[in-house]
């Protein structure tokens, strides 16, 4: 806790709750050696939250803010703050929430965002706690402004103390006595924070009966503040004054006109935000409270960014996260490594286990292999001969089934003058072996391939038949081959008297009319090539 | 250093030394061991499977060669392995000739010839082919002449295999041709001629003969 008179570290604490640990004044001369050692000593590895408290703050509400994508909402909002507060190093923005329908009204439908904007000038006393963190060397867990931060512990506290007092207020006022400071009243308005005021201790002291009439005297300045800020009566208001058992006697609750007014122990105060305490009855500083609320919700509700504050907590935020990185890493690798050094311990029990395995497949191949010795012939020699006469016997015709369908297909009318027959074998058996590209496809892609068959036949019919009758049964000849022989292709060469139905002819009729003359048989013939049967 | 003290600083140089030991165990000596065991199972798998591979060829390779012994050791006995002498050939035309009941007729034959094989090659043997050209076969019908190719193709040793044939009818068959028929001075009324490939396997390492008669 960072304030006008000095600093206080606050640590947690089992049974105070949040137990002070030291508070130096900055009229020390060595107050950074100080606080350093202290943190040093005390931080034990734990991150220290600043809470500034000092006179120095500056806010503002900014209502102004037109509807933007999220995107462009915070580049504007931070053009506004530069643009508030030009002058002022220390800047940051937090958005109201709009009151919550339990405090009698219902949010704004679309009602525009608002915005908190907070200011601080870098002064010397931030830049000495700066310095004395930096040469203790603890981790930083942010910088706060105390009325900030506190505002939710002010609604807190109001729910939890007025709870089944009458109607839910509108406005509360927190009161409590700083030892870094004075005398610290926060104001909240729909749980966001209307007004701060800090003022300094007098000469009655930080306790005792005149601190009491200090603290009426200025909760009643206060009230005509907020009346300024449209505070009305009928909006209801709940005090809370932190104090000691003491000073708590002095307080005439009645004469102070408000209906929701109570003063609470530091114990009391902590016990309502669910934080256990004793000890703490006479302790008349309200200052424990505020970091217990911070130490609770364990960080920072506006995180403020400070130059000098920065330059010491980036480095070291970067340390953390690298050592955790490394720490995973570690874990990681150490747990990939033994997941590996297992995966090679099995695979090695599995290769002995293949090994035996092989062992006895070799001595059974062994075994097998030695029945070739005895064998008269090698069988490779009695295979590939075997495979040989099969691929002879696929590329040897056999005449009969061909005749018979020859034979079938001609009736019994046509006595052949001429048969040619030839069958040339499939690449395989031929002289070259197939061994032309196009040969050995065609070997691969059919090794049944049983060459072609080629058939040329030549018929004639009795010499004064008539043409056309001669004509018709060659065709009728075609028709039947081309039947008995489907896979066949199957045409005629040369048709009797070379005649064609749709060629050129020449001839007589009646009395001109030419019959056929001696000279050559006229013959048909006919040509069949295909597969063999 | 200040910035994060010497306490961070040395807690980061030791995870970082950490870490790199670590990484190094894993990367440089586990996982190369794991890697070359896994690669050596992998080879002892593939020499088992090869095994079993083996075994089972060698199993079924006796099956077969159970199987085809018999069809081999005929083969053998009808020539099938013999080489092709040109005075065998003539007593084997001859012994179809006699089986055909023919009085006789010329023929031609090539020389040897080897038709590539590879598995032919695979035992260390050739394929070779002689063609026999038949010709003027005495034939007094067609089915006369089908009978003989069918004699040539049981009857000739070895393999045969029928290439090519041509039966023409005698062009004038009249009373005079008709009576020298009947005087048995003629013995054929259609011209038949036929050509026939003899195929045999030799050994590879036979040299072959310069002989116009081949082998």
């Amino acid at each position: 806790m960072v304030g006008g008179e000095g600093v206080t570290l606050y640590g947690p604490s089992g049974r105070l709750g949040m137990e002070r640990e030291t508070s130096i004044s900055w009229e020390v001369p060595n107050f950074e050696d100080q606080l350093a050692e202290v943190l040093a000593d005390k931080g034990v590895g734990r991150s220290v939250a600043v809470l500034f408290d000092g006179n120095d703050q500056t806010y503002r509400k900014e209502d102004n803010i037109p509807k933007l994508s999220p995107i462009d909402r915070p580049r504007y909002v931070k053009r506004k703050l530069e643009l508030a507060f030009p002058a002022y190093p220390i800047r940051a923005s937090l958005e109201i929430k709009p009151p919550k329908k339990k405090f009698g009204r219902a949010p704004a439908a679309k009602a525009a965002p608002s915005y908190l904007f907070v200011a601080l000038p870098e002064t010397e006393q931030v830049d000495r706690v700066s310095a004395a963190m930096l040469d203790a060397g603890v981790p930083i867990g942010g910088f706060g402004l105390l009325p900030v931060e506190s505002s939710a512990l002010v609604s807190e506290l109001a729910d939890k103390v007025f709870t089944g007092k009458g109607r839910k207020s509108r406005w509360a006022l927190l009161v409590g006595q700083h030892e870094t400071g004075g005398l610290r009243q926060v104001v909240v308005k729909d749980g966001n924070l209307a007004l701060t005021r800090l003022t300094p201790t007098s000469d009655a002291g930080p306790s005792g009966p005149g601190w009491v009439e200090d603290a009426v005297r200025e909760f009643k300045a206060t009230t005509n503040y907020i009346s300024r800020f449209g505070y009305s009566p009928e909006d209801g208001l709940d005090v809370m004054i932190i104090c000691g058992d003491i000073e708590k006697q002095f307080f005439k609750p009645a004469e102070m006109g408000i209906a929701h007014f109570q003063c609470l122990n530091l114990n009391e105060a902590m016990r309502h935000i669910g934080i256990k305490a004793s000890g703490n009855e006479k302790n008349n500083y309200a200052d424990a409270l505020h970091a217990a609320w911070i130490s609770k919700n364990g960080g920072l509700k506006l995180a403020v960014r400070v130059p000098s504050l920065h330059r010491v907590m980036a480095p070291r935020l970067a340390a953390s996260i690298g050592t955790l990185i490394l720490a995973l890493g570690v874990v990681g690798f150490t747990g990939l490594s033994v997941e590996s050094y297992f995966g090679y311990n099995g695979t090695q029990n599995e290769i002995a286990l293949k090994q035996n395995q092989k062992a006895l497949h070799e001595r059974e191949y062994e075994k097998e292999s030695a029945v070739f010795d005895v064998l008269p012939i090698n069988p490779a020699v009695v295979r590939s001969a075997m495979s040989v006469k099969k691929m002879l016997e696929t590329n040897t015709v056999s005449l009969p089934p061909i005749l018979h369908r020859l034979k079938k297909a001609m009736g019994g009318d046509i006595h052949m003058e001429e048969f040619t027959f030839e069958h040339v074998p499939s690449p395989a058996l031929s002289a070259s072996g197939g061994s032309s590209p196009a040969q050995r496809f065609a070997r691969t892609a059919d090794t049944n391939n049983k060459g072609t068959v080629k058939i040329l036949f030549k018929f004639g019919m009795p010499d004064r038949t008539p043409l056309e009758q001669k004509v018709k049964r060659a065709e009728d000849l075609l028709t039947s081959l081309k039947a008995t022989f489907p896979d066949y292709k199957v045409s005629i060469k040369s048709q009797f008297g070379n005649f064609s139905r749709e060629g050129s002819s020449s001839g007589g009729v009646g009395a001109a009319e030419t019959g056929a003359v001696g000279g050559a048989k006229d013959l048909a013939e006919f040509e069949l090539e295909g597969a063999p049967f | 250093m200040k910035l994060i003290g010497i306490k961070r600083a040395l807690i980061l140089a030791i995870l970082l030394a950490i870490n790199l030991a670590v990484a190094g165990l894993y990367f440089l000596v586990i996982e190369p061991m794991r890697n070359n065991a896994a690669v050596q199972l992998s080879g002892i798998e593939a020499e088992i499977g090869g095994l079993q591979s083996k075994i089972q060829n060698v199993k079924r390779e006796l099956d077969d060669f159970k199987q085809n012994l018999p069809k081999y050791e005929e083969l053998k006995k009808v020539g099938f392995f013999n080489g092709q002498d040109r005075f065998d050939l003539v007593r084997h035309l001859d012994k179809v000739r006699e089986d055909a009941q023919m009085v006789g007729f010329p023929f031609a034959v090539t020389e040897v010839k080897e038709i590539p094989n590879k598995d032919a090659a695979a035992s260390q043997s050739r394929l070779v082919f002689s063609r026999i050209d038949l010709k003027d076969l005495p034939t007094l019908v067609d089915n006369d002449f089908f009978s003989f190719v069918d004699t040539m193709m049981t009857s000739f040793p070895a393999h045969v295999r029928l290439n090519s044939f041509s039966i023409t009818r005698v062009p004038n068959m009249d009373a005079r041709f008709l009576t020298a028929l009947r005087k048995r001075e003629k013995n054929s009324a259609v011209i038949a001629s036929a050509s026939f490939d003899w195929m045999t396997i030799v050994p590879a390492s036979k040299e072959k003969t310069t002989s116009g008669w081949g082998e």
